[in-house]
């Protein structure tokens, strides 16, 4: 089937922006050949093209102060003397969230500190047997100095007794 | 110092010969050469796509340029390096301008909705020079709306891909393609005076 002129035009615009099957291509290349109409065409699409990939240059001083603009703006953005989350970055290579990992080391740090408080006494120093000597110690007979019997005599308020009224009383208590 | 000096030089090679990604990764590490390098880069293409979308305003292409730098480093953690970087880029700039023209019909009440008219008879004959084919061209530009002016000059200016280009304009790839064709033969309606109509013209044999 001949194509007419319209459809080799409807190529010629898809051509501007995607790339043509072999087959159409090849048949555009020939037609264009032949045809002025078309090629016609075609021209003004490349006088286009043309005319915007044209550079337009920034005038240089203007470039260069948005250069140091930008540059300062980064500066005062990184701080590397007192930014740490700029450390963190540098030390692991990757951003670092700063909030959730001081969260995360306290919250190590507090299950730490809970787990080592209920952790039992290991303390081969002070066993068992030091409670049960403690306990026996309990029942064996006290020495009371008179210091002691003093405070006791004291801390008994208003109850005027001697010192062998105290000695019954404590031993009758302990019984 | 010597030694110190060439392997400075080494490095400054290195990343000048780094692609836009690379320079991103650095510049997330608080690397500024490498901004510089990208700066020097992207600056030019940059204003001349800002030009032609602001009408040749050289002042505010300029002050764009600058903010567009400022947002890209301000965003520079969420761009993800496994993506390119001049989509990402583009599509800052072309919302900064979107941006632009808000608060300019906020002003000056203009409308940057497409005229669908041609160029007077007058613009025509003003620009029928050859010589002249640009201005009637950003002429032609100007009457187009934001989204098919920023469309064609990523195409035809910035060589993007249609893929590229439907990122950047965050629409249908078939919906680009389509549009695209619109505008080239709303452009080609426009400055159909330009066509060399009286001479012999050569093919594109590149195409």
């Amino acid at each position: 089937m001949t194509k007419t002129c319209n459809s080799f035009k409807d190529l010629i615009d898809r051509s501007q922006y995607e790339h043509l099957i072999a087959e159409d291509a090849s048949a555009l290349k020939e037609h264009l050949n032949v045809c002025r109409e078309c090629r016609k065409y075609q021209a003004l699409y490349t006088q286009i093209t043309k005319a915007v990939d044209t550079p337009m240059a920034m005038d240089h001083t203007v470039r260069n102060r948005i250069k140091h603009f930008i540059l300062d703006h980064y500066r005062q953005q990184n701080k590397p003397t007192d930014n740490l989350r700029h450390k963190l970055l540098m030390l692991f290579g990757r951003p670092i969230p700063l909030y959730q990992s001081i969260l995360l080391v306290l919250s190590i740090l507090i299950i730490f500190i809970y787990v080592s408080r209920k952790k039992p006494n290991n303390d081969h120093a002070m066993p068992q047997r030091a409670e049960y000597y403690h306990t026996q110690s309990l029942n064996l007979p006290r020495v009371l100095t008179n210091g002691d019997i003093k405070l006791m005599q004291h801390q008994m308020n208003g109850i005027n007794m001697t010192a062998d009224t105290m000695f019954s009383v404590i031993a009758i208590t302990d019984m | 110092m010597q030694i110190s000096r060439a392997w400075l030089d080494r490095i400054s090679a290195a990343k000048k010969r780094a692609n836009d990604e690379q320079l991103m990764r650095q510049i997330k590490r608080g690397d500024r050469q490498a901004l510089g390098i990208l700066y020097e880069r992207y600056n030019q293409r940059l204003y001349r796509y800002l030009m032609r979308m602001m009408g040749g305003n050289t002042e505010q292409a300029a002050d764009l340029v600058q903010d567009i730098f400022i947002t890209v480093l301000d965003n520079a953690q969420q761009f993800h390096e496994d993506r390119l970087f001049a989509p990402w880029f583009f599509r800052i700039a072309h919302n900064r301008c979107k941006n632009e023209y808000r608060f300019m019909n906020y002003r000056n009440h203009a409308t940057t909705n497409d005229y669908h008219l041609s160029l007077s008879e007058e613009t025509i004959l003003n620009h029928i020079e050859e010589s002249d084919f640009r201005k009637a061209l950003e002429s032609a530009l100007m009457h187009l709306s934001l989204e098919k002016r920023s469309m064609f000059l990523l195409r035809f200016e910035e060589h993007l891909t249609l893929k590229d280009i439907a990122k950047i304009l965050n629409l249908p790839m078939g919906t680009v393609k389509s549009r695209l064709h619109y505008t080239l033969k709303q452009l080609r309606k426009q400055l159909q005076a330009f066509n060399p109509s009286n001479k012999e013209v050569n093919y594109d044999k590149n195409m």
